[in-house]
């Protein structure tokens, strides 16, 4: 699902999103793309 | 409003360590009924399980920990949504996007401004899609119904 999401918001995988989110590339981002994804990081990670 | 099923992500049901995310319908934007033009709603929430000493209602409650609602035309495009997301972001207040559908070119309202707002309820999302957006409701008690979830926001929450 997070997959998904990242593909068709933000054009790149999940697996990128999750890495570049625990490397704080975001964290000073406005983006609401952004933070949308963000919310569906617990399906990916448990 | 709409038949929509909830997904929640592994262990979402009852695990009672670290945040649990939610989403309706495998997150695929929800048609609401007797709408036109239509309008589609988006629920992204994460919430965590904790304990409460309210002898009524314990010894667990579901504590939300992030939100973000969306009203959508039929093509996918941002109407308005109200987000929150303390854990991450440069905006950690709740706050609200206008979509650049419903905006002039030459407005001073942007989708890129974060609108300030207070805590919003799915509730009271759902309560605006009927009153305010001409949703039809699915039950003929949809405002007691609401009002009485609602409340037990109101009493429950953990901040404002």
């Amino acid at each position: 699902m997070l997959d998904r999401a990242a593909r068709e918001e933000l054009n790149m995988s999940g697996e990128e999103f999750l890495r570049r989110w625990d490397a704080g590339d975001f964290e000073d981002s406005d983006d609401a793309a952004i933070t949308r994804v963000a919310m569906l990081i617990p399906f990916a990670r448990p | 409003m709409a038949r929509a099923k909830i997904t929640l992500s592994s262990g979402g049901w009852g695990e009672t360590d670290g945040v649990h995310a939610l989403t309706l319908n495998d997150d695929k934007p929800v048609k609401l009924k007797g709408r036109r033009p239509v309008l589609l709603l988006s629920i992204r929430m994460q919430y965590a399980i904790v304990p409460t000493n309210d002898p009524e209602r314990g010894p667990w409650r579901v504590s939300t920990r992030a939100y973000a609602y969306e009203l959508q035309t039929a093509s996918g495009e941002l109407v308005v949504s109200y987000h929150w997301h303390p854990q991450g972001g440069r905006i950690l207040y709740p706050h609200a996007h206008l979509g650049h559908t419903q905006l002039a070119e030459d407005a001073v309202l942007h989708q890129k401004a974060h609108n300030p707002t207070g805590r919003v309820s799915l509730e009271s999302i759902v309560r605006a899609c009927i009153t305010e957006y001409g949703v039809t409701p699915m039950l003929e008690d949809w405002d007691k119904t609401l009002t009485l979830h609602e409340n037990d926001f109101l009493l429950y929450r953990s901040w404002s």
